[in-house]
């Protein structure tokens, strides 16, 4: 590999890695209070991404107001699928994984009996042109991606230590009896909590919508990476999430370059298989009792 | 987690929510008389003699075979419109004239999700429950599942894929989409623009990318096939997964090898949208090649200098392209879509006009063709699809979308089941901000002088029909 | 004296109506039309898939391989027939056998992993596998696949290329599975599977060598949606990768959640009420995966447990209407 390639591919590595764990935040958020998987999370992404297509490229609204709206609309689903979906079921993992994937089939049709089905919905891109750096060049638009993937991973930690209701957060995901003898409506903290990781699927969907071929199916293609990283990483561990979405980042984008990208995904799935064997609760995951 | 009663009632409410915003508007027939334009794309067939009556046949069913849903759908649903407006100008005349009667068409549809068990079951209820006799359909892995069960009933299976023709395959057609034909002109037109080799002093350098998939393995082989046989050194040639989402690595090993070329050959639009942006950001200086791109998408993401500076070579034409003409058959085509179909039309898709929407009918129409020749030998009666497909292959010329078109494909699939038209090559134009039209090629003649080279890519890629067993 | 009346009771209701069930089944194809018999037939194979998940869903945790084991039979059987001239009635069992072991080396080094790591891991494991299908073009196809898989060869002059041979055989096959899983259920294998479902320590206290019989469990399971592939295969005359990817894992998913693991029956109803949905559907078109993914979301909300915890007590209460009632001192 030529020094100009690796250099590229590192800065591809990268840009890989903060798309991956700024999708992945909100997941592993939800996994941690709820103990249930939100298999939608890609479909609010793809939803937030229209969003952005109805609000920026078709109203003219400025891009940066257009992602609050994203932000919004994310956080706004997060507590009506709590609320509709999560609620009711009470805790069976299995039903929720179910009744998200139901969800997934209505936003799909939802979206494109709106926006239309068959070509990707064109989203100008609001940061054409490209950053250059030791010889490598990555658009300007990912590069964005990093401090707001900074940001938000370093800001809900923050949330989760220092305040309050990020506190009451953590005890609902350590311990949801305890937390609720302690006088934690553990009701409201879920909503809480999907209601975050809807924020963080929006910002992820705003932010990346001029990325991402913009159809209905992008959603599926998003999800099962994002479940990978979150997994590996440790279910509701954000440390854990980011470090899994640097390994795969850089696993997927080095093998593509080298080799082709259906043995990339073929070495990710057996790195995967080989960590959870070895840590079935993840990298940085806690071992439940 | 106390369950809620308002939780419950909620369920409800998305419910019907979903369900009011979801029941499509149930469009209702306009008006009942022939429009100018649909008197013009009906002018294709030889004898539909307008205005004359004729008495009654049977009602003809046709079906529609693809995916309607779910992921693959943006490749599969449009191809309903197409079809429809056909139908309806042939219906509004009273039906296709064959044989001294007059037989309306009927279009099914089935949703195979693209997935090869669906599709053959799909395959039998068009047949068994509706009788029909021609099936528009995508191709590839359904193809593979139906081919055994249409060839036994002698329903013709129109594929959009001309890799799934071969002997074996007796009602198996293709041609419509022009592959491989038009990704074979690339290295041709990339040639055109580029300093030759005596100026270079040394060979041009080929690049080719596409997604791992049935279609794309085979038309790849021909395509580069066709590189070799113009000179060029294959310098890159590797499929990406379906589920890509980042490009950004793919382009980096593709201009790492120093291309002259880079060919997205039958890449997706959606992916090559991204690739356009990384080819771009990544700084690639040479041509750029591919079957089909989506421009208005494309343009968001970079400047149009960028393209044009590139001879961005495609070949889906734009049925509004200025070189058709204002009073032609794909003008008529558009503007009937557009009153159907475009913005704030009756059955609004709420998307522009893509290939796909005509793609179909490249093969409807022949068929209609050859079943008003053939039906001049069995009056009073609808012809065979052997009988079609004769007729079909003796005529040497008839009209198609594209062009004059004839019937071809025993060189190289082994059978007389394609149609071979005039190959629509386009270049990206910065006035139009669009693709246009820059020339239609022919490709028998051509195909006549590299044949031994190419043959012997194909075969070595595994590629050719003879391989496919 | 309790059990042994419940068990007369059991088998007395049940033969009953299975037995108008498989008369019903055998007389579609004289009734029904040859497309009913051509829908019917994929029934039986979905309905060997979900019955063989749920035998290696309730011994351990929910497993994302199955369909690929479904695929490994598929391939298997496929190529057996068409490159070795294996006989399909002996190639589609050997295509059993392999996803049998398929599915007991994916499990193997998962023995101790449970919950999100255990889903994940063995959607991982499976995925490997199918990726290689799409990988090594020689000899799986790659993404072409295979084509010319030849049919069940002509016996005693029945063309089983035809519908309805080919019907009659899947209904054989999945009677004979179905039994099967039926017996193995209600032996005592089968109860040492309950009580690992149940409560593995309590089991493993008295004695049950749990690995061994998760394994047993698992390479029963694959085996039998190993057949499953080798049914679809034979019929469709060619294999591809797309078949076996997690959309078809999430049918299977949905069919067996649906119906519920809490009882035997539970992935029959699953698979009977909501394929019927889906094919019910087919006239909305592009609306129609909303309109499934919407009753998926209603079943699972109101009837938690699943259809077949519902028929279930639907049955138990006309049972007790029927019957009188057993006394202590019975």
């Amino acid at each position: 590999m030529s020094s100009q390639l690796l250099i590229q591919t590192i800065a591809n590595a990268i840009m890989a890695s903060s798309m991956y764990a700024l999708i992945a935040i909100g997941l592993t958020l939800a996994f941690g209070v709820m103990q249930m998987a939100n298999l939608a999370h890609g479909h609010f992404f793809m939803v937030s991404a229209y969003a952005v297509y109805a609000l920026y490229a078709l109203s003219g609204w400025p891009f940066w107001w257009a992602v609050v709206a994203a932000v919004a609309v994310g956080a706004i689903l997060g507590v009506i699928v709590e609320r509709t979906i999560f609620r009711p079921l009470q805790g069976d993992v299995v039903s929720g994984f179910i009744a998200t994937m139901g969800l997934m089939f209505v936003f799909e049709v939802l979206v494109g009996e709106i926006w239309g089905w068959g070509l990707s919905r064109p989203i100008p891109s609001p940061y054409m042109g490209a950053v250059r750096f030791l010889g490598a060049a990555v658009s300007f638009q990912r590069v964005l991606l990093m401090p707001f993937a900074l940001v938000s991973i370093s800001g809900l930690l923050l949330f989760m230590k220092h305040f309050r209701l990020g506190r009451a957060l953590r005890a609902v995901a350590l311990d949801p009896e305890a937390a609720s003898l302690q006088g934690i409506n553990i009701n409201r903290m879920t909503a809480l909590a999907l209601g975050i990781s809807g924020a963080y699927a929006g910002l992820a969907g705003g932010l990346m919508s001029p990325i991402y071929a913009v159809t209905p199916s992008l959603g599926g293609h998003l999800i099962l990476p994002a479940l990978i990283v979150v997994v590996v990483g440790g279910m509701g561990s954000i440390g854990g999430a980011t470090l899994a979405a640097v390994i795969f980042g850089f696993i997927m984008t080095f093998v593509t370059t080298l080799v082709d990208g259906v043995t990339a995904v073929m070495v990710s799935v057996t790195v995967m298989a080989i960590v959870l064997v070895i840590k079935p609760q993840g990298l940085m995951g806690r071992v439940i009792a | 987690m106390r369950r809620t009663r308002f939780g419950k009632l909620s369920t409800w409410i998305l419910f019907a929510i979903t369900f009011a915003f979801v029941l499509p508007s149930i469009a209702i027939s306009a008006s009942k008389k022939l429009t100018v334009d649909e008197a013009v794309i009906l002018s294709h067939l030889p004898d539909q003699q307008i205005g004359k009556t004729y008495p009654q046949g049977e009602e003809i069913n046709v079906g529609f075979l693809a995916a309607l849903s779910g992921p693959d759908a943006g490749w599969g649903l449009p191809g309903v419109t197409g079809n429809s407006i056909w139908i309806e100008a042939v219906n509004k005349t009273g039906g296709l004239l064959v044989g001294g009667k007059r037989y309306p068409l009927k279009m099914h549809q089935f949703d195979d999700e693209a997935n090869a068990s669906k599709a053959l079951q799909g395959a039998r209820q068009l047949v068994l429950q509706h009788d029909v006799k021609f099936i528009s359909a995508i191709g590839g892995d359904p193809a593979n599942a139906t081919a055994p069960f249409l060839t036994k009933h002698k329903v013709i299976y129109a594929s959009l894929v001309p890799t799934d023709m071969q002997p074996a395959r007796p009602y198996v057609v293709a041609g419509g989409d022009v592959t491989p034909q038009c990704n074979m002109f690339n290295p041709l037109m990339a040639k055109m623009v580029l300093p030759s080799e005596k100026e270079l002093g040394r060979p041009l350098r080929y690049a080719i990318t596409t997604q791992d998939d049935i279609m794309s393995r085979q038309v790849g082989a021909w395509e580069v096939g066709a590189a070799v046989s113009q000179g060029f050194d294959i310098v890159y040639e590797k499929f990406f997964s379906t589920d890509t989402t980042d490009f950004a690595p793919i382009v980096s090993a593709l201009l790492a090898t120093n291309p002259d070329v880079i060919s997205l050959c039958e890449a997706w639009p959606e992916y090559q949208t991204l690739m356009w942006e990384q080819l771009y950001l990544q700084g690639f200086k040479g041509v750029v090649a591919q079957n089909y791109a989506d421009w208005e998408t494309n343009l968001t993401k970079i400047p149009p200098e960028y393209p044009a500076a590139r001879s961005a070579i495609d070949s889906f034409p734009l049925m509004d392209d200025p070189w058709w003409g204002a009073n032609s058959w794909q003008a008529s085509f558009t503007r009937i879509w557009n009153k159907q179909y475009g913005p704030g039309a009756p059955d609004d898709v709420h998307r522009r006009m893509t290939g796909i929407d005509w793609d179909h009918v490249v093969w409807f129409i022949p068929w209609c063709i050859g079943a008003q020749v053939a039906g001049k030998d069995t009056p009073g009666e609808w012809p065979s699809n052997d009988a079609i497909l004769a007729a079909l292959r003796k005529m040497s010329s008839f009209p198609t979308i594209l062009g004059p078109g004839h019937m071809s494909g025993k060189e190289m699939f082994g059978i007389q089941n394609m149609i071979e038209q005039p190959v629509p090559m386009n270049m990206f134009d910065l006035k139009a901000n669009d693709k246009r039209i820059i020339a239609h090629m022919n490709f028998e003649p051509w195909f006549e002088a590299i044949k031994p080279v190419v043959l012997k890519e194909v075969k070595k890629r595994g590629q050719h029909w003879t391989q496919r067993k | 004296m309790l059990s042994l009346n419940k068990e007369k009771n059991k088998i007395w209701t049940l033969s009953a109506p299975i037995s108008i069930g498989i008369i019903g089944l055998c007389l579609i194809p004289l009734f029904g039309g040859p497309y009913l018999v051509e829908v019917v037939m994929m029934y039986f194979i979905y309905i060997i898939l979900a019955q063989s998940y749920r035998l290696t869903v309730t011994i351990h945790d929910w497993q994302l391989y199955h369909i690929v084991m479904y695929g490994v039979g598929a391939y298997a059987s496929g190529m057996l027939a068409k490159n070795f001239g294996v006989p399909v009635f002996l190639a589609i069992p050997l295509g059993g056998v392999m996803a049998g072991i398929m599915g007991v080396m994916i499990t193997l080094p998962l023995l101790r992993t449970k919950g999100w790591g255990f889903y994940i891991a063995t959607y991982g494991l499976a995925e490997l596998v199918r990726l290689s299908w799409l990988k090594f073009r020689d000899p799986f196809g790659g993404s072409t696949g295979i084509i010319n898989i030849p049919w069940p060869p002509e016996f005693m002059g029945i063309d089983f290329s035809e519908g309805i041979p080919y019907y009659y055989f899947s209904l054989v096959i999945m009677l004979i599975v179905m039994y099967c899983l039926y017996r193995i259920e209600y032996s005592q294998l089968g109860d040492s599977f309950k009580a690992i479902s149940m409560d593995p320590e309590l089991a493993a206290s008295t004695g049950i060598n749990i690995p061994r019989h998760r394994l047993m469990a698992c390479a029963i399971g694959s085996f039998f949606a190993g057949i499953a592939g080798g049914l679809l295969v034979h019929r469709l005359g060619a294999v591809d990768p797309k078949l076996f990817n997690i959309v078809t894992m999430m049918y299977l998913l949905i069919w067996v959640v649906v119906g519920g693991t809490g009882t035997f029956w539970g992935p029959v109803i699953g698979v009977v009420v909501m394929h019927t949905l889906f094919e019910l559907s087919r006239p909305l078109i592009e609306i129609r995966p909303a309109f499934f993914g919407l009753s998926m979301i209603l079943v699972l909300i109101f009837l938690p447990g699943g259809l077949g915890n519902l028929v279930s007590k639907v049955v138990d209460r006309f049972r007790r209407l029927s019957i009188p009632p057993v006394t202590e001192t019975d």
